[in-house]
């Protein structure tokens, strides 16, 4: 696929610039010539027969075929069969679907000594090919990986014996500058439809100039140059030529010996990042407290804020392993896509450090913070110093077609698995907030950290923190996790406001407090939108939430929210765009079905007793999973619609008031049943805005309370006589009750207007 | 006592006393002893086999001949002992009963309008019912002419003829309808008895039409006389264990006297043969009502009694007079009268009010019910240690269930919101309409309707109650141009809830 590419890449630009004013690429006086005699000579795409007899003028240059019979001598067949390794596939090149297709992969190389082919490097850790072939004249020999050019896209095979009827390449004198656009470069490939191929194209089709920095010339990704007579000035598998300073071109002639790392030299760096790597990626485990189940709650599971993640959030998970790297002496940089709801309920994190006789000691950490641009969180290990830090202060740095380690440690299937490979340097993108990530020849984000070859740490993989979700889509893309370089990350790190201190570790009760505008709403669809005009605005009804019922003093009611204002979309302040409030969300906010309570009349409500699901709406809805993506204390714009009228209107978020679920509850265990004080959602259920009086959750079978009729969802509202006003002094004076004495407790029981008397005798 | 009932009676005395009637006894456990009597030989091929395992000889020949001798005896003098002394054959008993009451008992079928499945739809069921009148008067309960638009009715003799409701009484099941059948004046009839005079083990027979089959009779006794259920607001039950099925709903149950001391109302699916029936008593107020007025007036105070004495609840205050109260309905006369929860009501217009137990809340109930209209009464209320005097004003009960209306188009069929019906609803709105039942598939089920929704709005109109919506639904069907859409607010667990119901789509294709 790469091959195709550049080819058409190459295609595209030939023709661009065969019509493309010469003025533009007249920067070097001294190449203004030749471009556009080498434009000239090439109309035709690919495999190009030049057979001009126009450059007299010039030297004599070999047409096509004359080239190719020329260098026809070095030109050998590199055949390689592929495995997957340990699970894993070989994700490069065409060597997936030619594992798939049962069949070698063919790349083309050229003889550099009787025994050594070079060739393109196709970036494929060693650890995934099954075997080499050269073939030359007839014949086929082994051959394996002798070692790798280090500043130069291209990798050394050595043979087990010597090929008939092939030469070794020899290198001409270099060019001078001035005859650089000359050159043409020269590929020996294999198509896919099972012909092997030369091209012989212009080597030079373009110049570019990076402000700042080195200029280059560019052109067909040829492996060979050559010089308008056939001889082979030089090589360059990437396709650029640098144009200035010395070593403008690679010859390979005056071949520097530390520019080739030797296979055993890669094993050996290898197995010293590893060792690095035992002190420096360690076993991070992270217990959770298990999940407060919300008490009759309809579904029956338990949903999450961020419902399009896919991964580890949203699982009631009580345990999770992660890789967490030393970037301190004792601070761990964790990356995980764990989100506010689940560093909520972290209850511990320990760290396995290797011990001194090689069995692992497990130290305890404390969650220092979550980063808040980046999936990943901080963890500080008590009481000790470990060695062996990563040193993401001096990094190095990356250079074109550079290579380098890449090296992979996970606890997914909970014991460590260490995956090394390597990988070039193309270039810098910048993405996430105009940042610079890595752009590596494989693209493959391994999840890894990045090592030059001199041991230096270059660049750890993290990915972009997901602050919000309003497509409520399982499928969504994940966020872009790429390498991102070393001085990127310890800047980042070094920031003020790097943690979000919104997110930590939460008591019990608190965790579910959740950040909430006090309304209760719901979807809208096409025909409501219509219905109340704002088919545009909410596109049919697919944005938007429509307020039913504003909680008097809730945010939403300090703002001046009322009832049938449509609520469209959230301007989080650290974000550009706003964002829109997703009805998809909604479904699981309502009771899907019938619930208990419509029933109760028919079973005379006495004689009903058993769990019974909530008769108020969930919290989670679209706008409060929003909103506790964004966190507290932020002042967000809500943009809403009111009687057809765009609106807007500023709130500052904060923690919502405790619901049933998370109210203050006391269980009386001789009783036997569980009271809950009244929240804002029940109290509204059953009009008692500002009355007293607690609410029963929950009543023990075969205890006093269920003798004595009290059942889930009923109101105490009176205890001996007297009206229940606090529920703090309500859990005092159950408490105070003495089993056993004699003494009676009689409470007043409300559902629905209709109270009963219950008389318990202690 | 004749001599057969003479030697029967010493000499079960002296069996009693033996070894083999113990044996016998543990290995018969299932079947009562009088049962043994009446089939003895068989009987005796049947125990002979275990017996045999542990006994000798003797004890077998000691069977058999006494098998033999109760045999004789118990076909000669089966029966019980009338409380005048006189012996009747108990068999003679049955049969004189049910003559003097098969005749008057009839089976009806009645075809009803229900509401339920989200469309008005015609349904057929059966009951049993008695004739108490020469008339042609029949007693029935109210559940088997509920929402009736024709009753059939089927006598003992094969003759057919229609009914119609003169009365019926949703809160004592009761209802009272006139038979007609063609070229018939005079119908025989049965009386009714005197229900505060039964007790627990008299035999009593049910007479009706259990599962559709008619003209049965099934025996049982009376298993209680003062049974109290929850359903029953206004009257005790009747329990017994004679075989009532679905279908002998109305019918009577007569004692061996003949006379009917009950309507079957009530069975139980999973009790065996248990069964409750309305007293008589009960019926004969109802029905004396019911001709009167063609409903049963009674009066509402909004006061919800609870006994002094719960053992189910395990809830007991000291005192051996009056009643808690346990409940008073917003707006009610009691409430407007001063009364307050956890009140001890003593006297109600001088009479002493006595709630020790449970069942004597019934009585409570139908005497506050009983109790004049928009007249003021005094009432005697103790609170903590205060005595009060209170003057309360009841006011008419009125209707106990909220009318129906099917909106055919809509696929959906509401109904009036009723204090006594839906106390859920009603706390959430006191005048309204609600829906009773969705049609699946249907319009009003796409868009989103749900059975016990209450319709606050529709189209933008406010509906307050039922006969609002049915004009606007029938303007609303009636115009051609409209868009087949409408807007309606709902309430829905006391939260709003707007939707948009689309009934383009006819789902009933005719």
């Amino acid at each position: 696929m790469k091959r195709i590419f550049e080819i058409y890449v190459f295609t595209l630009a030939l023709v661009l610039l065969a019509f493309a004013p010469q003025s533009l690429l007249a920067q070097d006086a001294a190449v203004a010539d030749a471009p556009a005699k080498a434009v000239d000579e090439k109309q035709d795409v690919a495999k190009v027969k030049a057979d001009d007899d126009e450059d007299d003028e010039e030297e004599e240059m070999l047409n096509g075929d004359e080239v190719v019979s020329m260098l026809k001598k070095h030109f050998v067949r590199v055949k390689i069969w592929v495995k997957k390794d340990d699970g894993e596939m070989p994700m490069v090149y065409n060597f997936a679907s030619d594992l798939g297709n049962e069949k070698p992969t063919f790349i083309g190389g050229y003889l550099w000594d009787e025994k050594t082919v070079v060739m393109e490097d196709f970036v494929l850790h060693d650890r995934f090919i099954r075997s080499i072939e050269v073939e030359a004249g007839g014949k086929s020999v082994p051959a394996k990986i002798k070692g790798y050019l280090k500043d130069t896209q291209a990798v050394l095979l050595e043979l087990n014996e010597s090929l008939p009827g092939v030469e070794p390449i020899k290198f001409c004198e270099a060019p001078e500058r001035e005859d650089i656009g000359s050159l043409r470069g020269v590929k020996y490939f294999y198509q896919q439809d099972g012909n092997w191929c030369t091209n012989v194209s212009g080597a030079v089709a373009g110049f570019s100039k990076i402000e700042g920095k080195k200029s280059y010339l560019w052109g067909a990704p040829g492996d060979l140059l050559i010089m308008p007579d056939g001889q082979i000035a030089g090589l360059s598998f990437s396709g650029k030529i640098s144009s200035e300073g010395d070593d403008y071109i690679w010859e390979g002639a005056d071949l520097r010996k530390d520019g080739i790392l030797t296979l055993a030299e890669k094993v050996e760096k290898h197995a010293e990042i590893k060792a690095r790597l035992a002190k420096a990626a360690l076993l991070v485990k992270i217990d959770f407290r298990a999940v407060v189940e919300e008490e009759n709650q309809n579904n029956g599971f338990h949903q999450s804020w961020n419902m399009d993640r896919q991964g580890i959030n949203g699982n009631d998970m009580s345990e999770i392993m992660l890789t967490g790297f030393l970037i301190g002496e004792s601070r761990l940089l964790v990356p995980t896509s764990l989100n506010r709801e689940m560093i909520a309920r972290i209850e511990a994190i320990s760290v396995s450090v290797p011990g001194a006789d090689g069995k692992a000691e497990v130290l305890s950490a404390n969650f220092s913070g979550a980063l808040n641009d980046w999936e990943a969180i901080l963890i500080d290990v008590e009481g000790r110093k470990l060695e062996g830090f990563l040193d993401f202060a001096n990094g190095a740095e990356f250079a074109p077609d550079r290579m380098f380690l890449k090296s992979n440690v996970n606890y997914w299937l909970k014991e460590r698995k260490e995956r090394l490979s390597y990988d070039r340097f193309v270039g810098y993108f910048r993405g996430y907030k105009d940042m610079p990530a890595i752009w590596t020849h494989t693209n493959e984000d391994d999840g890894s950290l990045a090592f030059s070859l001199d041991g230096k740490l270059l660049a750890i993989s993290l990915a972009q923190r997901t602050k919000t979700n309003n497509d409520y889509n399982a499928y969504a893309p994940q966020p872009n996790s790429a390498f991102r370089p070393v001085a990127l990350v310890s800047g980042e790190l070094a920031k003020d406001d790097a943690v979000d201190l919104t997110m930590k570790p939460l008591a019990k009760e608190k965790e579910k407090l959740s950040i909430t505008l006090g309304v209760e709403s719901q979807n809208l669809d096409l025909n409501l939108a219509r219905v109340f005009n704002v088919e545009k605005d909410t596109r049919g009804g697919a944005i938007g939430r429509l307020v039913l019922y504003v909680y008097p003093g809730s945010p939403a009611a300090k703002a001046g929210l009322e009832e049938k204002d449509i609520l469209l979309r959230i301007k989080d302040p650290d974000r550009t765009e706003p964002i829109d409030i997703g009805s998809g969300y909604g479904m699981y906010g309502r009771n899907s079905f019938m619930s208990r309570f419509d029933d109760y009349d028919d079973f005379g409500g006495d004689d009903y007793y058993g769990p019974m699901q909530a008769p108020w709406p969930s919290r989670q809805n679209a706008i409060t999973a929003i909103l506790s993506g964004i966190g507290e204390n932020k002042k967000i714009n809500l943009e809403f619609i009111r009687n057809g009228e765009k609106k807007s209107v500023s709130i500052t978020t904060q923690k919502g008031r405790p619901d049933f679920s998370s109210a203050k509850k006391f269980k009386s265990k001789e009783l036997g049943f569980t009271v809950k004080e009244l929240t804002y959602e029940v109290r509204r259920f059953f009009k008692r805005e500002d009355e007293g009086g607690v609410v029963v959750s929950k009543v023990e079978p075969g205890s006093k309370a269920m003798v004595g009729g009290m059942l889930p969802y009923n109101l105490v509202t009176h205890m001996n006589g007297k009206p229940v006003t606090d529920f703090n002094k309500f859990k005092a004076a159950v408490e105070a009750l003495q089993p056993g004495s004699g003494t009676s407790v009689e409470f007043t029981l409300e559902y629905m207007g209709k109270t009963r008397l219950v008389k318990i005798e202690m | 006592m004749n001599p057969y009932t003479y030697i029967n009676v010493y000499t079960v005395a002296w069996f009693k006393k033996s070894q083999l009637y113990s044996d016998l006894n543990l290995l018969l456990q299932p079947f009562s002893l009088a049962g043994f009597m009446q089939n003895a030989l068989s009987y005796v091929v049947r125990i002979t086999p275990f017996y045999s395992e542990r006994a000798n000889m003797k004890h077998r020949v000691y069977a058999a001949i006494l098998c033999a001798i109760f045999g004789s005896c118990a076909s000669l003098s089966a029966g019980t002992i009338s409380a005048d002394g006189k012996v009747q054959d108990f068999r003679e008993i049955i049969q004189t009963a049910k003559k003097k009451v098969f005749p008057a008992v009839v089976f009806i079928t009645s075809i009803s309008e229900r509401y339920e499945g989200g469309k008005k739809e015609k349904s057929m069921s059966a009951g049993s019912g008695v004739i108490i009148s020469e008339t042609g008067e029949a007693v029935t309960n109210w559940h088997v002419v509920d929402k009736t638009v024709a009753l059939r009715i089927l006598l003992l003799d094969g003759e057919v003829g229609e009914a119609e409701v003169i009365g019926s009484d949703k809160d004592t099941d009761l209802a009272l309808i006139k038979i007609k059948v063609e070229g018939r004046e005079k119908f025989p009839f049965a009386e009714l008895g005197d229900s505060s005079k039964l007790t627990e083990g008299q035999f009593v027979m049910a007479m009706g039409a259990p599962w559709g089959l008619s003209r049965s009779v099934s025996l049982g006794i009376l298993s209680c006389t003062t049974r109290f259920l929850p359903n029953g607001q206004y009257n005790l039950w009747l329990q017994t264990d004679a075989s009532i099925n679905p279908g002998n709903s109305g019918g009577p149950l007569i004692n061996t006297s003949g006379d009917v001391i009950g309507i079957n109302t009530l069975g139980t699916f999973y009790g065996g043969d248990m069964a409750f029936s309305i007293p008589s008593n009960v019926v004969k107020r109802t029905v004396s009502a019911l001709r009167k007025d063609g409903k049963v007036e009674r009066a509402w105070t909004g006061i919800r009694v609870q006994p002094l004495k719960d053992f189910e609840r395990n809830t007991f205050y000291k005192a051996d007079t009056g009643v808690l109260v346990a409940s008073v309905d917003n707006g009610s006369p009691a409430e407007m009268a001063g009364v307050k929860v956890r009140d001890l009501i003593l006297t109600v217009n001088g009479a002493e009010i006595k709630g020790v137990n449970r069942e004597d809340l019934p009585e409570i109930n139908q005497f506050l019910a009983e109790l004049a209209v928009e007249k003021p009464v005094e009432m005697k209320v103790k609170r903590g240690e205060e005595q009060l005097t209170l003057t309360m004003t009841p006011r008419k009960k009125g209707k106990v269930e909220g009318d129906d209306f099917d909106c055919r188009d809509w696929n959906v069929t509401v109904k009036a919101i009723n204090e006594f019906h839906n106390p859920t609803l009603f706390f959430y709105r006191k005048k309204g309409v609600f829906v009773q039942g969705v049609k699946y598939p249907g319009n009003a089920t796409n868009s989103g309707i749900r059975r016990g929704d209450i319709i606050l709005s529709v189209d933008g109109k406010d509906v307050d109650n039922l006969d609002e919506l049915e004009k606007i639904y029938t303007e609303m069907v009636k115009d051609e141009n409209r868009d087949k859409k409408t807007t309606m607010v709902l309430l829905r667990n006391g939260l709003k809830h707007y939707l948009v119901l689309d009934y383009a789509t006819k789902f009933e294709q005719d």
